[in-house]
């Protein structure tokens, strides 16, 4: 099938990309990847009359590392975390999710914070920021605002941002000493959306003992979920089998999932308890290996 | 026409059996292959069609100004708008359009011609249909029950082939009775009775199914279509439109996939309505939305079989029930309950049988015939049972099946008499390479399944023509589906002609141009076709000699055909070129050329065992196994193939390569079936519309597979060749579960083999235990 009509618009700024959605509202959209955009429109399930695609705006494809945080600019591609080196050893939860992001040619335009700003709750790299703590920028008429990830997520592909905003930066905390993260994905086919995946992101003081975790959830309700209750009782204890057993029996109670193709709400929830175990292992293995 | 029998034919020369490259690959792999939607016709309008968003509705009234006046709208074509003429295979129960009532979600109920596609899309979305929906009747036994809806009220009015079995929501049914099958069951030590299902899975062929209709002086109505079978639209599409099949010309463009999805006529039926309403030539391209929607797809089974077996592991009667969910129209279903009685019963000796199978009517969409149809239905019962009876009487799954297989003089079902079978050499070489009861680590299991096929028969004729160049023509009215056949048609015509095999240029599959052919479907295209083949092949082999023989003052029988030259045995410098001696005919009475034609033989079998049969005997058999290792997750009940193995009887291996691809494609397929593929349906509303919401399985999905190919030739092939097409899909899903249950001792009875099924069954393993 074909897109709707639409007027496309490649500014030159950001100033002018916001400008257009000053102009448009509700009527615009941003196209930065178009790995979920374009495939909408062509169902003809988003019908935008404005695309305003900020491929050509000079200087919105950063990733480093600075003052304590990993910024991550509106143009980066999830190839370029899958390559990177860097990122595969400090950012291993980073590393992994990009990896599962539906199939290579994709991931080489697909952007890290158009997965977010979608806001499908079946996409991978929310469920990953809740765990990691991130906050996201988002540039307006008036500048810019940070939005911590926990109030960005308002509803099934809603978010916090304003029709006037663009979401320019992912900026994600740097780990903490000892430090390990995992991403695990339970996926019908190579590439698939989740059937339900986990992220976890864990600190350990030099005893073992967890002193930090995160744990987010992919496609186990409306909207990404961050399992507090599982990550509170991490929060002090060696991960020992118990712990991640019982983490992930409370990141299940905390999932809310619903029957579709992909499997029954009873199913998915039994996969975020194993999944959630498995990923804590890994994570505080990474996490010991670190030290 | 040449006998099959012609002296004059060769040997097998040095192309049989060898992987030559196929003859379309080179423009398939850079790009420069023309698919059925590359192709365009100068002043076409762009069709689109408006479809049931009920499963069963009564359609009060259609309302088209909306449509009509929507800019760049030429034609809007509703049900009312067309003669009341219906289309089917064995029973006409099909309109082009809906008329008064819809049957299934995504039943054509209108459609646009418009100047441009977006138009079209535009228009379809503006037609607005009152609709009073109707209860649906979404399984076939909800349309068996008493007083349930029927599906064709009027079905006793349809016109429908005399030997079809019908009643009510059933639109075709078929039995095999052998024997005492209450005695035999009586008799037994065990009974065993088991429950199957499975589920609709999808051909997803990469190209939607596209036609191109045009009315083309003087009445001619040519349609260019990705069609399996031209001569079936040039049949059905006369016969809605009240034109002489004559006057029909359908071409077969390149085809972007179809295994068996692009049999039955899908969309030409309609783009040629839109055509003649506009007297200009419409385009229809289908979206993978409306393909998920309204295909036709394979069939979901309910399987039912009780298995009597004495204590030493030797069967001694079967019983076998099997429903089929035809969806709301025939299509293929009324025929194939007969394949599914010949599968069910198995490649076993089994002395008393009673197996029948019935296609039922329900409001979905029309199941139809995907590669080798009913099979991987049939085997998955039949192969998963095996094993459960070989594992309760604590015999070895190999050896159990060693006991029961057909052999050499045996009869199969219908009372066919086997020669040559090789099912125990392809059990064997199966078990061997996937290293049959070796020890093994935990959670990894190994499965084994056998099954049998046919090589559909029906008739080839093919045109052959000789140039001043020394290259040939062959005209067929077989398409090339994708499977290479008609490569390894040209290396049997180059081979029997001494020529090599990119001199020979295949047209193909055009009704008006090319000569009637059964059609690319049933593994019986290299059988068929290159029988034909072989027989023009020997006919102009025998006019170049006589005239070759008169230039060389040679004696014919003297004569040899290799590389483009005729030359005489022991005297290889006195030779001819094989041009010359085309300029030569040319001369003379207009150059060489021919026709073969070849029907596959008959099998006998005891017409009183069958009832109701439209595919009493499989034709030139052949007999596979499969062996399967894999690993289950125990936590998800995640199954990962981890290495496959085929060992397939092809008769006579004519394109090593070719055959390999059609193996490891069809197993593909079969392991897509096996543990993710699912149209999934909520009621009779079908929940997959993309290739996102469906399950196929990709790269990364896919173990190792290895074609162990058997040669036993069969008596009626080219070469010996046997159909190699359809059988490497039939046998995976029960492999796989076999694997899965000697991984984790938890057997699944339904298809999918889904991670949350097989935790399931391992949960109820445990619980049973506890």
């Amino acid at each position: 099938m074909i897109p709707a009509a639409f007027e496309y618009h490649a500014p030159a700024s950001l100033a002018d990309a916001v400008k257009l959605l000053g102009q448009h509202g509700d009527e615009a959209k941003i196209l930065s990847g178009g790995q979920s955009l374009i495939p909408l429109m062509k169902l003809r399930l988003a019908t935008p009359r404005h695309v305003v695609d900020i491929n050509g705006i000079a200087g919105l494809d950063y990733l480093k590392e600075e003052d304590g945080v990993l910024r991550i600019g509106a143009l980066v591609r999830e190839a370029d975390l899958e390559d990177s080196e860097f990122i595969r050893a400090r950012y291993p939860l980073l590393h992994d999710t990009s990896r599962v992001v539906a199939d290579p040619l994709v991931r080489n335009l697909a952007t890290v914070c158009g997965n977010l700003a979608h806001a499908d709750p079946a996409n991978d790299h929310p469920a990953a920021m809740l765990a990691l703590g991130a906050e996201v920028v988002a540039t307006g008429p008036r500048g810019e605002r940070r939005i911590a990830i926990t109030s960005f997520f308002t509803g099934p592909f809603a978010t916090a941002l304003r029709g006037d905003e663009v979401l320019t930066e992912v900026r994600v905390p740097v780990p903490l000493p000892r430090s390990g993260g995992a991403y695990l994905k339970l996926e019908r086919k190579v590439g698939d959306f989740a059937t339900a995946a986990v992220a976890v992101q864990v600190a350990l003081d030099p005893a073992g003992t967890c002193v930090h975790a995160g744990v987010g959830l992919t496609n186990a309700g409306t909207v990404p979920i961050k399992a507090r209750r599982a990550e509170g009782f991490l929060r002090g204890k060696p991960l020992d089998d118990a712990t991640v057993r019982r983490a992930g029996e409370l990141a299940a109670e905390e999932a809310d999932p619903v029957d579709d193709v992909r499997g029954s709400a009873a199913y998915k929830r039994d996969l975020v308890r194993v999944l959630t175990a498995r990923a804590l292992r890994l994570a505080a293995g990474r996490a010991g290996a670190g030290r | 026409m040449a006998a099959a029998t012609d002296g004059l034919r060769s040997p097998a020369g040095p192309l049989i059996g060898r992987s030559v490259p196929r003859l379309d690959g080179f423009h398939k792999a850079t790009g420069r292959f023309a698919y059925g939607t590359d192709v365009v016709v100068a002043g076409m309008l762009h069709g689109r069609v408006a479809r049931s968003p009920y499963p069963h509705a009564r359609i009060r009234a259609i309302d088209t100004s909306a449509a009509l006046a929507t800019p760049g709208v030429v034609a809007v074509v509703t049900g009312r708008d067309l003669p009341e003429r219906r289309f089917g295979a064995l029973v006409k129960d099909e309109t082009v359009l809906a008329v008064d009532v819809v049957r299934y979600v995504g039943q054509p109920v209108a459609a646009v011609a418009a100047l441009a596609v977006e138009a079209a899309i535009e228009a379809a979305a503006r037609i607005a249909v009152e609709y009073d929906p109707l209860p649906a009747v979404d399984t076939p036994e909800a349309a068996l029950r008493a007083g349930a809806p029927l599906v064709h009220e009027a079905w006793t009015t349809y016109v429908a082939h005399p030997q079809l079995i019908r009643a009510g929501n059933v639109c075709g049914a078929a039995t095999i009775a052998k024997g005492d099958p209450s005695r035999g069951l009586a008799d037994a030590d065990h009974v065993f009775e088991d429950v199957f299902t499975t589920e609709p899975v999808h051909q997803a062929y990469l190209e939607p199914r596209v036609a191109i209709a045009a009315w083309e002086p003087p009445g001619v109505l040519t349609v260019h279509s990705n069609t399996q079978l031209p001569f079936e639209a040039q049949t059905v599409l006369a016969d809605l439109l009240g034109i002489p099949p004559g006057r029909v010309r359908v071409i077969t463009t390149g085809i972007g996939g179809a295994f068996g999805g692009k049999l039955r006529v899908g969309v030409e039926h309609i783009a040629a309505v839109l055509a003649q309403r506009v007297g200009r030539p419409v385009r229809i391209v289908l979206t993978m939305a409306e393909e998920f929607a309204a295909a036709y797809p394979r069939h979901a089974m309910r399987i039912t079989l009780r298995t009597g077996v004495r204590r030493d592991g030797t069967i001694v009667a079967k019983e076998a029930h099997a429903l089929l969910d035809a969806g709301a129209f025939g299509g293929s279903s009324p025929g194939l309950p007969s394949v599914a009685t010949l599968v069910l019963a198995g490649p076993y000796r089994i002395p008393h049988l009673s197996i029948e199978a019935t296609s039922v009517y329900t409001h979905k969409q029309n199941f139809g015939s995907y590669r080798a149809p009913t099979g991987p239905q049939c085997a998955f019962a039949v192969e998963s049972q095996m094993d459960m009876i070989a594992r309760r009487l604590r015999l070895d799954p190999l050896e159990f099946r060693l006991r029961n297989i057909v052999r050499d003089g045996d009869e199969g079902p219908s009372g066919q008499v086997f020669g040559k079978v090789s099912l125990e050499a392809a059990l064997r070489k199966a078990a061997a390479a996937i290293g049959w009861g070796h020890r093994r680590q935990p959670h990894h299991g190994k499965g084994l399944a056998c099954s049998w096929w046919t090589t559909t028969g029906g008739p080839s004729a093919v045109y052959a023509r000789l140039h001043a160049d020394g290259t040939a023509t062959l005209a067929t009215g077989c398409a090339e589906i994708g499977t290479g056949a008609l490569t390894a048609v040209a290396q049997i015509f180059a081979d029997d002609l001494g020529l090599p095999v990119e001199n020979v240029t295949l047209i193909s599959a055009d009704t008006l141009a090319t000569p009637y052919d059964h059609g690319a479907q049933g593994s019986r295209s290299t059988f068929a076709v290159g029988n034909a083949a072989r027989a023009a092949a020997a006919d102009i082999r025998r006019q170049v000699l006589g005239l070759a023989a008169e230039v060389l003052e040679a004696r014919v029988s003297d004569l040899g055909l290799r590389d483009g030259r005729v030359y005489v045995r022991g005297t290889p410098s006195r030779q001819v070129e094989l041009g010359d001696v085309v300029r030569l005919a040319m001369q003379r009475h207009g150059g060489l050329v021919s026709s073969g034609t070849f029907v596959a033989p008959a099998t006998p079998y005891k017409t009183d065992c069958v009832s109701g049969h439209f595919y009493p005997a499989f034709h030139a058999p052949s007999f596979h196994a499969h062996a399967a290792e894999v690993v289950v997750d125990p936590e998800t009940g995640t199954v990962r193939a981890l290495r496959y193995v085929v060992a397939q009887d092809v008769g006579k291996a004519i394109n090593p390569r070719l055959i390999e691809g059609q193996i490891e494609g069809g197993v593909v397929q079969g392991l897509g079936q096996a543990l993710r593929e699912r149209i999934a349906y909520q009621g009779a509303y079908p929940l997959v519309h993309n290739f996102s919401d469906y399950a196929l399985p990709r790269c990364g999905d896919v173990p190792q597979i290895t074609s162990i190919l058997i040669e036993e030739p069969s008596d009626s092939g080219p070469h010996g060749a046997r159909g190699v097409g359809e059988p490497p899909i039939i046998t995976p899903p029960a492999a796989i579960a076999n694997a899965v249950h000697d991984a984790v001792g938890a057997r699944v009875t339904d298809l999918p083999l889904s991670p949350e099924r097989v935790l399931r069954a391992m949960r109820g393993r445990l619980e049973g235990a506890a």
